[in-house]
């Protein structure tokens, strides 16, 4: 391990990440976008309206609960980056209240929702569980996402993709507040800090006692931090260029159209595979 | 007679002990007290004032009749240097009660002031009158003056800071027992430090040393937190609180990586190299040399 190790590391983090986060815009803002015009799916969707029909749409406060969360996500970022690179003069002490305060949000946002997954009325657990099903459409959807057809095919409310995307961010976030606690030095519990009892005691001898863990913990932090930054671009970028009615409803500028009868009759857009008693479809991703 | 001679020398007692009581007193008051002529300044700014009489110097009001005149001005090899000394500030600084002569020890007691002395360097070091152990231990330092240096060497000397290039002057604040002293004192790394040691201050701009010190974060580590102070030493000297055999011991000190000594040897050999090394690794990263090439292309291209 040579003595400058930890300084190479950050910093081809910081320009790897830069540039794959710029990468992933072009790809989608540009090349993915320009694509869709001679494939005609902008000018079905953006000129001619043809946007996914929904037999349901969300109530206030999934609508609620994903604002404040994408809220809190934007504040851990921003206060997150500033941590790393401080971009304003006497932000230290004030964004890391904010990164505290938005994490503790998070993490409550974290524990409902998985309540709500898994032990509330609705538990909608197997909306987000990829099976083999799932799997098998696999090809299909990114065929379909890739323009090589136009064909998405849909075995139930979210598409294969979508359901790893948000099992994604379900991941990424317990790594990050994993990782977040391990930052963490202030003595805590008889003494010890949440460091040393979360990777302390088992990273610290691999890498070369608590500190050093605490450095390559960080190290993972700030990448999940690129990661969620990264997905969330695509997020948003499928949101609005392949259901913007529904992320309109999702921020209350304007009202979804429900159509109950979205599944039984036929699609522009070929769905293969809907299920005629699929609950909704929520196109975005 | 014996009744008449006994009053007359109790009468005498009294005016020997009273008179001259009261005349000392007089002067004593009369000296704090502002006199009444000023100085004017005369056709040339190199010229010296127009001023020949014993100046007061048992408070600071008769230095302060010039001085606290901010159009206190000389012409000094092209350069307009002001001889102005703020007295709010001074007022407010720990020294509020030291006489200006407590410092200008080598004060000519006369106007004009001879300018053959170098009374800024005798200022600067007059601190050691009072705080020997201090200025004894600026002396085990790199910042120790040797005074048998000759020809370039005593250039080199004579750049070495003295107390007040560090410390300030006529507004140097508290540090002792002041946590208001401390912190303004933190927040003073470039006049302090930075302004010689350019380099070093350029580079100290790793993510939460430097770039954050410099963004103004309170437990961010100023240069003299790591490096020490009166006794500063090279990081090569043994001796130095950042020579590798000391780093775990400096890195580890109070709030910092004080973790039951959880600041290893292998955790200070990467990230010490960081604090001032980050700069260097970007530089030498070869997708930012790309991009660095790329962006400076684009530049040329468009006349930048």
């Amino acid at each position: 391990m040579t003595a400058i190790l930890l300084a190479e590391v950050n910093v081809w983090l910081d320009v790897i990440f830069v540039v794959l986060e710029i990468l992933v815009f072009c790809v989608f803002f540009i090349v993915h976008l320009g694509v869709s015009i001679p494939t005609g799916r902008f000018k079905k969707q953006w000129i001619d309206k043809q946007w996914p029909k929904h037999d349901w749409a969300p109530p206030a406060l999934p609508k609620f609960i994903h604002f404040q969360h994408l809220t809190m996500m934007l504040l851990l970022g921003l206060s997150g980056m500033y941590i790393r690179f401080p971009f304003f003069e006497g932000g230290r002490t004030p964004m890391r209240y904010v990164h505290y305060v938005a994490m503790v949000i998070v993490g409550l946002n974290f524990f409902w929702r998985l309540w709500y997954a898994f032990f509330s009325k609705e538990r909608d657990w197997k909306e987000f569980a990829v099976g083999k099903k799932d799997l098998a459409t696999l090809l299909g959807v990114a065929a379909y996402y890739t323009y090589f057809s136009n064909n998405k095919p849909h075995v139930a409310k979210y598409n294969v993709m979508q359901k790893l995307a948000y099992d994604l961010f379900g991941v990424l976030m317990i790594v990050q507040g994993f990782t977040g606690l391990a930052l963490l030095t202030q003595p805590f519990l008889f003494g010890t800090s949440p460091r040393e009892i979360l990777v302390g005691w088992w990273l610290g001898p691999l890498v070369g006692g608590t500190a050093m863990a605490g450095a390559w913990v960080r190290i993972v932090h700030y990448s999940v931090n690129w990661l969620f930054i990264i997905v969330t671009t695509v997020h948003i970028y499928l949101a609005a260029g392949i259901d913007l009615p529904c992320t309109l409803d999702f921020f209350g500028i304007k009202k979804l159209e429900v159509d109950p009868n979205a599944y039984h009759h036929d699609h522009d857009d070929d769905h293969a595979d809907a299920p005629a008693h699929a609950p909704a479809v929520a196109e975005a991703d | 007679m014996r009744t008449r001679l006994a009053i007359a020398a109790v009468f005498a007692a009294l005016m020997l002990a009273i008179v001259p009581g009261v005349a000392f007193g007089a002067q004593s008051t009369t000296s704090t007290v502002m006199p009444t002529t000023t100085a004017t300044r005369s056709v040339s700014p190199t010229a010296p004032y127009a001023l020949d009489f014993t100046l007061p110097t048992e408070s600071k009001a008769g230095c302060m009749v010039c001085h606290g005149d901010t159009n206190l001005t000389r012409l000094k090899a092209g350069k307009t240097v002001s001889f102005y000394v703020d007295g709010e500030a001074y007022a407010k600084s720990i020294h509020a009660k030291t006489l200006c002569v407590g410092c200008h020890i080598d004060f000519a007691y006369t106007a004009p002031h001879d300018g053959t002395s170098d009374w800024q360097s005798t200022a600067k070091l007059a601190c050691k009158n009072c705080h020997e152990k201090q200025f004894l231990s600026m002396g085990q330092g790199v910042h120790r003056r040797s005074v048998a240096a000759t020809g370039a060497a005593a250039l080199a000397e004579a750049k070495k800071p003295l107390c007040g290039d560090c410390h300030g002057g006529h507004d140097i604040t508290q540090i002792t027992d002041s946590p208001a002293g401390k912190a303004a004192l933190h927040e003073n790394g470039y006049q302090i430090c930075g302004r010689c040691h350019q380099d070093y201050w350029d580079n100290y701009d790793d993510y939460y040393h430097g770039a954050a010190y410099k963004a103004g974060a309170e437990d961010a580590p100023a240069c003299w937190d790591c490096h020490g102070w009166h006794d500063i030493r090279s990081s090569k000297d043994s001796a130095s609180l950042v020579n590798k055999s000391h780093l775990v011991e400096t890195c580890g000190t109070g709030d910092c990586h004080d973790q039951h000594g959880t600041a290893s040897d292998t955790f200070i050999q990467d990230a010490a190299q960081m604090i001032h090394g980050k700069r260097a690794v970007r530089a030498e990263n070869p997708l930012v040399v790309f991009f660095t090439r790329i962006f400076d292309g684009i530049g040329k291209i468009f006349g930048k």
